[in-house]
């Protein structure tokens, strides 16, 4: 039912960005989202399958390698039949003419189809064949080696077991936006159809990614599960430990709500990289900006910007942040809906920094505008934070 | 006081886990819970600690309905879970911060009273780790110290001592006396209980409704 809403949503954001475009600028709103699409993918996959909350499970049943395969995918889904679902309204959801230029939005639907697919299967199999690599790099002598060159010379912090998921990171998203710019330009000189190529280029790299995991899938998927289950359990000494955020800091935040929100901020720093995700966002849609795509598309691209945001809503309800049990001793459904809500305005500055300065470089939004994508940003937030936490109270009482 | 009238539990229609049960719980009680797996232990504790609804009856604490008002009702009350579910990405010492925090109850002495309810219950230097890495038995101590470190009026505790080392059992033990000396109610199911223990007042033998 919840995967029913969250595709209904999906369908309602599609059309009411591109609903009523033309065919030019559906192409270019493809193009667009498979630059968001990209980063989305190379940070979420890694943080959507590992560490694996069922893998005691998988081995108590001594799943097979089909299986595990099958298992890795399905833990994935949801992003991957959202982003699909996007796609295809991108191309189909044409509301006012929508049997006009069938070939074309056939042939960008393979564009996009092939985009994604040969991201996806790049980062799920990337990251699966991480492990290995990542435990030697944080364990060796190579290793902490390079930990101290990162420090002595840069100082900078480093795990070293972290290289391996960076790599892939860059790896990921670059392909991504490559393609997507190659695929532009080869569009301006050879018309619709060569904007294929490329795509179908990151779908090969793709299966020959995935084929060069699926065989060993099992003893990968264990080593990188058991790798990511201890990276992301140790620890909270030294340089993080005097970072992290404190209580008094959180002078934007009412006191009844304070603790909780620390909290979730605290966890949330620790398990995902929050800002570095969404300042990356903030990069793409500046890179957008100065492909001049005109007012609409700009408040369009806002506006999604701002409701994706609360993706961080969504992450802070898994149970590993507070386990429904736990919410309900430490608080009121009331005062979580508002702890969620308020949490968001932890970024609503660098937003509207973002929107105006944009607008100051570009001329739109207009004023009016960046008040609109404000409010939808704090309405939306409470909406999400409104409907998550009722849904988990209904869930949990029998 | 702790009331319970009329209280009835059923998952689904005909599956009925007790029914019409009547109790009521004075300051300093110390109540146990014995009975096989699957009879309604944790049922009847996740009813009082408004985890769980009843079908029917109502849950009185001194005035408060607790169904009606968990939060002026949880206030008052230590919980032990079932499981051993913690949010992972914090340490033991933030996971009491949290607590206290969350009650109002933070002040210059709170940190130093964290660390002597650690220190107590043996949980040393991984009490800086995120809770994620912890065995079950440091998560367990760490579930029993946050049910402590607000001094509750009430205490719900469902297999508190599993997981722990035998030392621990007997710290945990003794915090427990402790707390009904104080007049705290103390409900705990666990399979390790003494029936003629002098401390106990009571035992509550499940399944109720026993024909």
């Amino acid at each position: 039912m919840s995967q029913v809403i969250i595709f209904v949503i999906i369908i309602a954001i599609g059309l009411f960005w591109v609903g009523t475009e033309s065919i030019a600028e559906r192409v270019v709103a493809l193009r667009m989202f498979l630059f968001f699409a990209a980063g989305l993918i190379a940070f979420s996959i890694p943080f959507l399958l590992f560490p694996d909350p069922y893998s005691s499970t998988l081995q108590l049943g001594n799943v097979s390698v089909k299986g595990i395969g099958k298992h890795i995918f399905q833990r994935s889904s949801l992003l991957g039949k959202g982003i699909l679902l996007l796609i295809f309204v991108i191309c189909f959801g044409d509301l006012h003419t929508p049997l006009a230029n069938l070939s074309t939005k056939f042939i960008y639907l393979g564009m996009g189809v092939s985009t994604f697919m040969g991201l996806y299967l790049l980062g799920v199999s990337r990251y699966t064949r991480s492990g290995i690599d990542s435990q030697f790099w944080k364990e060796s002598e190579k290793g902490r080696e390079m930990r101290r060159k990162f420090a002595d010379y840069l100082k900078y912090p480093l795990d070293p077991g972290a290289i391996p998921s960076l790599i892939n990171t860059v790896l990921i998203t670059s392909v991504g936006m490559i393609a997507v710019s190659i695929g532009a330009v080869l569009y301006n000189s050879f018309g619709a159809i060569s904007e294929l190529i490329p795509a179908v280029l990151v779908l090969m790299f793709g299966l020959l990614s995935y084929r060069k995991t699926r065989s060993g899938i099992h003893q990968y998927y264990y080593a990188t599960n058991a790798f990511f289950r201890e990276f992301f359990g140790v620890t909270i000494k030294g340089k993080e430990e005097k970072e992290k955020v404190q209580v008094h800091q959180l002078w934007w935040v009412p006191k009844p709500l304070k603790s909780q929100v620390w909290a979730l901020l605290l966890q949330l720093d620790r398990k995902f990289p929050a800002g570095r995700v969404l300042l990356l966002g903030h990069l793409m849609v500046w890179f957008i900006s100065y492909q001049r795509p005109g007012a609409d598309t700009m408040v369009s691209l806002w506006l999604l910007f701002a409701l994706i945001h609360h993706a961080i809503i969504v992450i802070s309800m898994l149970p590993e942040f507070a386990p429904v049990w736990w919410q309900g001793w430490i608080g009121s459904t009331t005062n979580w809906i508002l702890s969620r809500f308020w949490m968001q305005f932890r970024w609503i500055l660098l937003l509207a920094v973002s929107v105006y300065l944009n607008s100051w470089l570009f001329g739109y939004p207009s004023f009016e505008s960046q008040l609109l994508i404000l409010a939808v940003y704090i309405v939306s937030s409470f909406l999400v934070s409104l409907a998550g936490s009722l849904f988990q109270k209904r869930k949990s009482y029998n | 006081m702790l009331k319970l009238e009329n209280i009835s539990k059923q998952f689904r229609a005909g599956k009925i886990i007790f029914s019409s049960v009547n109790y009521t719980f004075e300051p300093g009680d110390f109540i146990g819970l014995i009975g096989p797996n699957g009879s309604g232990k944790t049922t009847f504790l996740r009813l009082l600690s408004v985890n769980s609804y009843p079908t029917d009856g109502t849950v009185f604490y001194n005035d408060i309905d607790i169904h009606k008002d968990p939060k002026a009702f949880l206030k008052h009350v230590g919980l032990v879970h079932d499981e051993e579910s913690l949010p992972m990405h914090l340490s033991a010492v933030e996971l009491l911060e949290w607590v206290v925090r969350s009650r109002d109850l933070w002040n210059d002495e709170s940190q130093q009273m964290i660390n002597r309810l650690l220190d107590k219950l043996s949980l040393m230097e991984d009490r800086g780790q995120q809770i994620g890495t912890y065995s079950t038995g440091m998560k367990k101590k760490t579930q029993i110290a946050a049910a402590f470190i607000i001094e509750p009026e009430l205490l719900i505790l469902d297999e508190p001592m599993r997981g722990l080392d035998a030392s621990t059992r007997e710290v945990v033990l003794n915090m427990l006396i402790e707390a009904k000396k104080g007049g705290a109610i103390v409900l705990i199911a666990s399979h390790t209980i003494d029936r003629s223990a002098d401390y106990i007042d009571s035992i509550i033998d499940f399944p109720l409704n026993k024909k």
